[in-house]
């Protein structure tokens, strides 16, 4: 049943024009980040100072960390609909009348949106791909950074359907996920050692850009977004079984 | 004519269910009732009362629904509502705007649990097992939940897998509700670019998709023009005697042109539920009397009164198989009572329809209970339904 809702998910995306819309500006963005990093690294390489750890460490830094900041805008806003879009369309009750738990209903949602959007972090991949026919790439090293950006993803998704299990408003879903990753992105840039850093996505981020994949970081991910689903499905569930409109 | 508590799970007769006594009513089912119950597969069988054995026909009763209240912080959305419905009923839930239908169908498909209060389907507690009771029940509510961006054939699909019908007869049973609801020459069309009309029956077919026993309609004949309105009518009476349907309506024409049985609701509280053959006024037996005085005394109490309900200090509407004038006069006579006035009704329900669109009589300062016809005072917190400014 899971993959039943997530299959519908996606069809859902796909035929909606704001996702096609999002995925193509996303796609503009990341060629254009991507260009701009390859011309960077040509231009420095010409004036015979190449940048240390070679392309792939400077592909890392100019184009896939500034891609993690661009999905902090972007998932809030093709998650929002997750449930609250249901609310909005007055079909969340005839939902929650199909024998369907309220788990395989928030996870199947989850897996739906969350599938959609590293299908289009993949096709940005490609533009890095491309770059392995002319030099040599540290591929660990891409691949690393590569799984922390869909690691972030998967929480950054399920922290918008958490808020949007709780409104019936899916922009306002989008904003609040967007206001908390914004300030956990700005709390890991500015301060040390604290809770918040340890709290923010984007310090775990951080070592999977270098190139570390430490299980402590996995974990961080994985428990958050599990945690995360869980509170969404215990909302749904609240719903239903309860009748609360907490 | 007996009257009979609405909490008596056994078959319908022709009685008239009244939910007086739900006031002190227990919420359980009754032990020596239950015991009565045969259990034939996932439903119960319920031998109907006041029958000898012999004639008995057993119904199957399809839901169970026990004192199902619902409120939102003070504010009682339903009260105790209690019935059963039965395979083969059309139960036509009356109300006006507000009155609690929506709420009522939408705890009744699964979608919301009341406070307090129990539905079963079969052996089945809705909201104790998820996924069993609600492969019986098929849902359309008011507003058609479907999704614009999908094809008509498309989205019943995914409802039919939904439903976790048989993947092997998804396609056949989709091609027979796309046959049923009249949808054929829109079958692959977006649902988003349909009609009001063809959106509805969209919503109806995906509640038929897998063949329910209890179909739970939410005001179905919303937005049709009279062709579709008559379409929706013919289908809803061709499905009748294979499944329960529950089928809310602000209008009453609708709902004795399509039903067989009336439940009346206002405010969240039951005022009536009948067969409406019982209700219906083929011999000029339905009245409006007129007490010299009020007090306890309550009309339902009186032999051969199938129903009757207190409108106002004094003003029963009161109806009954052989009932005259005459009878009627004597019986209260018999009882100390005296009538000052009796008037024929034309249509019994359509008279406390029409009650219930009045606005509450601000003169009555001893408005009763309009569920039960119970006279005696309310004395219930301003917020609860049934109080003074409530009443008939």
């Amino acid at each position: 049943m899971t993959t039943q809702i997530t299959l519908h998910e996606l069809k859902l995306l796909l035929r909606s024009p704001f996702a096609w819309l999002a995925a193509g500006l996303l796609q503009l963005i990341f060629g254009w980040l991507f260009l701009s990093a390859v011309e960077r690294y040509i231009e420095q390489q010409a004036i015979a100072s190449a940048p240390t750890g070679g392309i792939s460490n400077f592909l890392i830094v100019n184009f896939l960390a500034p891609v993690s900041i661009v999905f902090i805008v972007a998932t809030p806003l093709l998650c929002m609909h997750l449930v609250a879009g249901d609310k909005q369309a007055n079909r969340f009750n005839f939902l929650l009348s199909l024998p369907v738990t309220a788990s395989q209903l928030v996870v199947g949602k989850f897996f739906g949106a969350t599938i959609f959007q590293c299908v289009v972090l993949m096709i940005g991949a490609v533009l890095v791909t491309l770059l392995s026919f002319s030099t040599t790439l540290d591929v660990s090293h891409l691949m690393t950074a590569g799984l922390g950006l869909v690691l972030f993803v998967c929480t950054a998704s399920a922290l918008t359907l958490f808020y949007s299990s709780f409104s019936n408003r899916p922009v306002l879903a989008a904003f609040l996920s967007f206001a908390t990753l914004i300030i956990l992105w700005l709390a890991a840039a500015t301060s040390g050692n604290g809770i918040l850093q340890f709290a923010s996505p984007s310090a775990h981020l951080h070592s999977f850009m270098q190139g570390l994949l430490d299980t402590r970081d996995v974990a961080y991910f994985l428990a958050l977004t599990g945690i995360l689903l869980t509170l969404g499905i215990w909302r749904v569930d609240v719903q239903r079984v309860r009748n609360s409109s907490v | 004519m007996a009257v009979k508590n609405n909490n008596n799970t056994s078959g319908p007769t022709d009685d008239v269910v009244l939910d007086k006594p739900l006031a002190s009513s227990p919420v359980a089912l009754p032990e020596k009732q239950s015991d009565r119950w045969t259990e034939s597969s996932s439903d119960w069988i319920a031998p109907p009362a006041n029958k000898p054995a012999a004639f008995q026909s057993p119904r199957t009763a399809a839901l169970i629904a026990q004192d199902l209240s619902v409120s939102y912080g003070k504010q009682h959305v339903l009260s105790r509502i209690s019935f059963t419905l039965y395979q083969g009923d059309t139960l036509g839930l009356l109300g006006l705007n507000g009155a609690g239908k929506s709420t009522l169908l939408k705890i009744l498909s699964g979608a919301m649990a009341p406070n307090q209060g129990t539905v079963k389907i079969g052996e089945h507690e809705l909201y104790e097992n998820i996924i069993a009771p609600r492969m019986k029940i098929g849902y359309a509510p008011d507003k058609p939940a479907v999704y614009p961006e999908f094809r008509v054939t498309e989205f019943l699909h995914f409802i039919a897998r939904m439903r976790r019908l048989d993947r092997r007869i998804i396609k056949s049973s989709v091609e027979l509700v796309i046959d049923r609801c009249a949808l054929g020459e829109v079958r692959n069309r977006i649902i988003g670019n349909l009609s009001t009309g063809y959106q509805q029956r969209v919503n109806i077919a995906q509640a038929l998709v897998h063949s329910p026993k209890i179909l739970i309609l939410d005001e179905p004949t919303n937005g049709l023009d009279p062709v579709q309105l008559m379409e929706i009518r013919e289908l809803v009476s061709s499905l009748a005697p294979d499944q329960a349907i529950l089928f809310s309506s602000h209008l009453l024409s609708e709902v004795n042109s399509t039903c067989n049985r009336v439940m009346l609701i206002d405010c969240g509280r039951q005022i009536l539920d009948s067969p409406l053959k019982v209700l219906s006024n083929k011999k000029n037996n339905s009245f409006e009397v007129r007490l010299a005085k009020d007090g306890e005394f309550n009309l339902n109490d009186l032999p051969g009164i199938a129903h009757a309900c207190r409108t106002k200090a004094g003003h029963w509407l009161v109806t009954g198989d052989s009932l005259t004038p005459e009878h009627l006069k004597s019986m209260l006579g018999s009882r100390g009572q005296q009538a000052i006035q009796i008037n024929t009704e034309e249509n019994y329900l359509e008279s406390i329809f029409k009650q219930l669109a009045t606005p509450a009589h601000e003169d009555d300062p001893v408005a009763g209970d309009p569920v039960s016809g119970d006279p005696s005072p309310n004395t219930t917190d301003t917020n609860e339904p049934g109080k003074k400014g409530n009443a008939i």
